[in-house]
């Protein structure tokens, strides 16, 4: 974010916390988005899969943080 | 349990042009509004955004804008990102998180569609507490 040239972006805007959480949400995931409109041509979307990594990693941080707490009762 | 809120209404239609912009800018991409699309997409979010919806409702705007496709490139991260930031403003614990984003995301890039997408609303509504709405 920092090395991009946002000087054509309204201040008012760039500034806006809810914009930069916004940019951040959406740089995070760009890479899995096609850039041209494919949905509009084909009627079909396209969305790279990001397995169950993700899914995974949150179950066992879940399971980690029950078994550190019933280890302290 | 209130399920419908103004999901949407913090986010103006500069707010969403800026972010094309960003997301164009990252990937030196050209940011440009097309003529097919831009104006009548426009006028539906602008109709829209400040409404009381259901999060469905806000999804289905979302995927609705996407494929009228406004921008030249990355209509569907645009979209996307709106309502991404929508679900991590609810307080869902972490594991539904992730499954609620996912399949929000699914919906809004184009690729669930007719009874799955109805099915995603019956869940959401029913699986969702959003009596903490936190955007904006």
């Amino acid at each position: 974010m920092d090395n991009l040239d946002t000087s054509g972006i309204d201040p008012e805007i760039l500034n806006d916390p809810v914009f930069q959480e916004l940019m951040a949400e959406g740089l995070a995931i760009q890479d899995r988005f096609s850039a041209e409109p494919v949905y509009a041509k084909t009627g079909k979307g396209y969305l790279k899969s990001v397995g169950v990594e993700e899914i995974k990693k949150v179950k066992e941080e879940q399971r980690a943080k029950r078994e550190s707490e019933s280890a302290g009762d | 349990m209130a399920r419908s809120a103004k999901w949407l209404e913090v986010f103006t239609w500069k707010m969403v042009t800026a972010q094309n912009e960003v997301l164009c800018l990252a990937k030196n991409a050209l940011h440009k509004p097309t003529s097919d699309g831009h104006e009548e997409t426009r006028e539906l979010w602008e109709k829209c955004h400040r409404e009381v919806m259901t999060l469905d409702e806000a999804v289905e705007l979302c995927r609705r804008c996407h494929r009228m496709a406004p921008f030249c490139f990355y209509n569907g991260n645009t979209f996307a990102s709106i309502m991404a930031l929508v679900i991590k403003k609810l307080e869902l614990d972490p594991e539904q998180h992730v499954i609620i984003r996912s399949l929000v995301g699914h919906i809004v890039a184009g690729w669930r569609r007719g009874k799955r997408r109805r099915r995603f609303g019956f869940f959401v509504n029913r699986s969702i507490d959003v009596s903490s709405i936190a955007v904006g």
